[in-house]
């Protein structure tokens, strides 16, 4: 169930600032998704966790390699200044 | 108003591996900002994480130095939160299969016991950039993503913490111990270990037990800071609850910053209303096994585990509980104990010197025993003195704080003090007399049978020696001379 609370607390983890009229037409249709998921119910869980998990011999042998080079972090960025990525002034989200 | 302070502490550790978590930029501190980034820890579309082994050992390492339950079975979730530092929107952690759980650490209490703080859980976590903001008027902040994707363990305590000391004391244990394992070099100001604390009261009112809304106390960046943030937030604490009896049940939980220059905190965040970090298990990575010769291969690595350690003070060495459970607070504490000891006939007076002069020490300003400017054998080298009768053990103690503070020797300190102790029984018998002729109602007293003025003529002589009189002598020669 999709009340007032959850639809509220959605946007605002979406960051998304929906009209009355779109809150109802969107809770509605969350519902009918999440309905859809249901389906999985039906079926029993494979306990795949333990076939499916490695051994730490099997992982990275903990040795570096060398790292991007400075040109092409820069091409990537928007702006780069003194080394680091330019971004818009980040505030808390409370700040908002 | 009759109150009890609650604490648990969140203390994240960077873990000292050549490469980082997930990939193989280099983890190392300082350089060039954005010199060790690459497509997996920028969070680049189409890149995929590696686990590195190196992290897992060290997680096994600590947590078995922690006392923990080493996970059959563990695996990664994602986290997600929405920050700049964190460039692939979500920070890979680890969510309901922690690597380590049931740990705990002893560690001396507010009140002279021994307090024990249980472990809920160690896991592993990715850590974050960091962002700058300049003061240069434009609206911007600036990113380093080298810190990116260096590996973490977060260490989350039971609130069993009663004072703000004993939190800085439990950080300072947590440090002691995963510093002897070798797995961080826990070093507060360059940000490897860093903590957390949440904090509230539990009032006694009328017969019943309130408790205040709790408040999480982040930017703590060191110990003093840890006790002198706690100690402020007691004191709002108890000030808020006089005014507006706010409970817990209403208030929940806020974030506050710890603002060292003006020693306060300051509220970041109140009540978390939406927060939802979305976890789920991290696809790009399968779950690991851990076998038990994996774990007993490492648990020889982390030597002596505290609970033999104990048992073996208390049996060979003739140590009580207590003093072992003291010595054993930390892994360097009985490193430095047993290495002090060894050999020595009476392993039980090192102990003592110890747990009282060493720990004092250390108390009052707030370190480590492995940083005092005094190693085990130089501190043997001082307790050998004592032992061939050059010094006093009250001068021992005086001598102790001078070489802790200059990092000098024991008997370049003696001999520069000229405080070799006095053998010599002229010298001694000369100050005896002086004594007797200045004391004589004592000395009548003693010839009466008082035994207890022999104690305050002793305590004249060795006033008049400046403490060097051998005692021993001494006592010998006042006995005589009053018979
Ligand atoms: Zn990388």
């Amino acid at each position: 169930m999709i009340d007032k609370q959850t639809m509220r607390n959605l946007q605002k983890l979406s960051r998304l600032k929906l009209e009355p009229d779109e809150e109802q037409s969107l809770a509605s249709q969350l519902e009918n998704i999440l309905s859809y998921f249901e389906v999985l119910g039906g079926y029993d869980a494979v306990d795949t966790d333990l076939k499916a998990s490695v051994t730490p011999e099997d992982l990275r042998r903990d040795d570096s390699a060398p790292a991007f080079n400075r040109e092409v972090l820069e091409s990537l960025a928007v702006e780069f200044q003194d080394g680091h990525f330019v971004v818009p002034r980040i505030l808390d989200i409370d700040d908002e | 108003m009759k109150y009890e302070v609650v604490i648990g502490c969140e203390v994240h550790v960077q873990l000292q591996t050549r490469s980082k978590a997930f990939c193989r930029c280099p983890n190392t501190f300082g350089g060039e900002p954005n010199s060790r980034v690459c497509p997996v820890c920028m969070g680049l579309p189409g890149s995929l994480p590696v686990t590195n082994s190196a992290m897992i050992e060290a997680a096994i390492l600590a947590g078995l130095a922690l006392d923990c339950d080493i996970a059959g079975v563990t695996k990664f979730d994602r986290k997600h939160y929405v920050y700049p530092d964190l460039p692939k929107g979500y920070q890979i952690s680890q969510f309901d299969m922690p690597i380590c759980t049931g740990g705990h650490i002893d560690i001396p209490a507010s009140d002279g016991s021994l307090r024990r703080v249980r472990i809920i859980r160690v896991h592993m976590e990715e850590d974050a950039g960091k962002n700058i903001h300049p003061d240069d008027g434009r609206s911007v902040s600036y990113l380093d993503y080298n810190r990116c994707g260096t590996p973490l363990l977060e260490i989350v305590s039971e609130p069993d913490l009663r004072a703000p000391q004993e939190a800085s004391a439990y950080v300072q244990a947590i440090r002691e111990i995963l510093r002897a394992v070798g797995v961080s070099d826990c070093n507060m100001e360059e940000g490897s270990l860093r903590c957390d604390a949440n904090i509230n009261l539990w009032v006694y009112e009328d017969g019943k037990k309130y408790a205040t809304p709790i408040a999480e106390i982040k930017n703590m960046n060191s110990f003093r800071s840890i006790r002198n943030a706690l100690e402020y937030e007691v004191k709002r604490q108890v000030r808020e609850w006089e005014q507006s009896r706010l409970l817990l049940e209403v208030a929940g939980k806020t974030t506050r910053g710890y603002l060292e220059a003006k020693g306060i905190t300051v509220l970041q965040r109140a009540k978390e209303e939406a927060s939802d970090y979305r976890y789920f298990p991290e696809p790009d990575l399968k779950p690991i096994s851990i076998s038990r010769e994996m774990i007993d291969a490492l648990k020889a690595r982390v030597g002596a585990l505290p609970a033999e350690r104990r048992r073996r003070y208390i049996g060979e060495y003739g140590i009580t509980e207590q003093d072992a459970l003291n010595l054993t607070s930390s892994a360097a504490m009985a490193d430095f104990f047993e290495a002090a000891a060894a050999g020595h006939p009476e392993p039980k007076r090192i102990s003592n010197f110890i747990l009282a002069e060493v720990k004092k020490y250390l108390n009052q300003r707030s370190i480590g025993v492995d940083e005092l400017a005094v190693d085990a054998r130089a501190f043997r080298r001082l307790i050998d003195l004592v032992d061939a009768g050059k010094i006093s053990g009250k001068i021992a103690k005086e001598v102790f704080v001078d070489m802790a503070d200059t990092g000098k020797d024991a008997l370049a300190i003696i001999e520069e003090k000229g405080l070799i102790q006095i053998d010599n029984s002229d010298a001694i018998a000369q100050a005896v007399d002086e004594v007797i002729v200045e004391n004589p109602d004592s000395a009548a007293d003693y010839k009466n049978g008082k035994e207890k003025a022999i104690g305050f003529l002793m305590g004249q002589v060795m006033k008049k020696t400046k403490g060097k009189a051998n005692p021993a002598m001494a006592i010998q020669l006042l006995r005589a001379k009053l018979k």
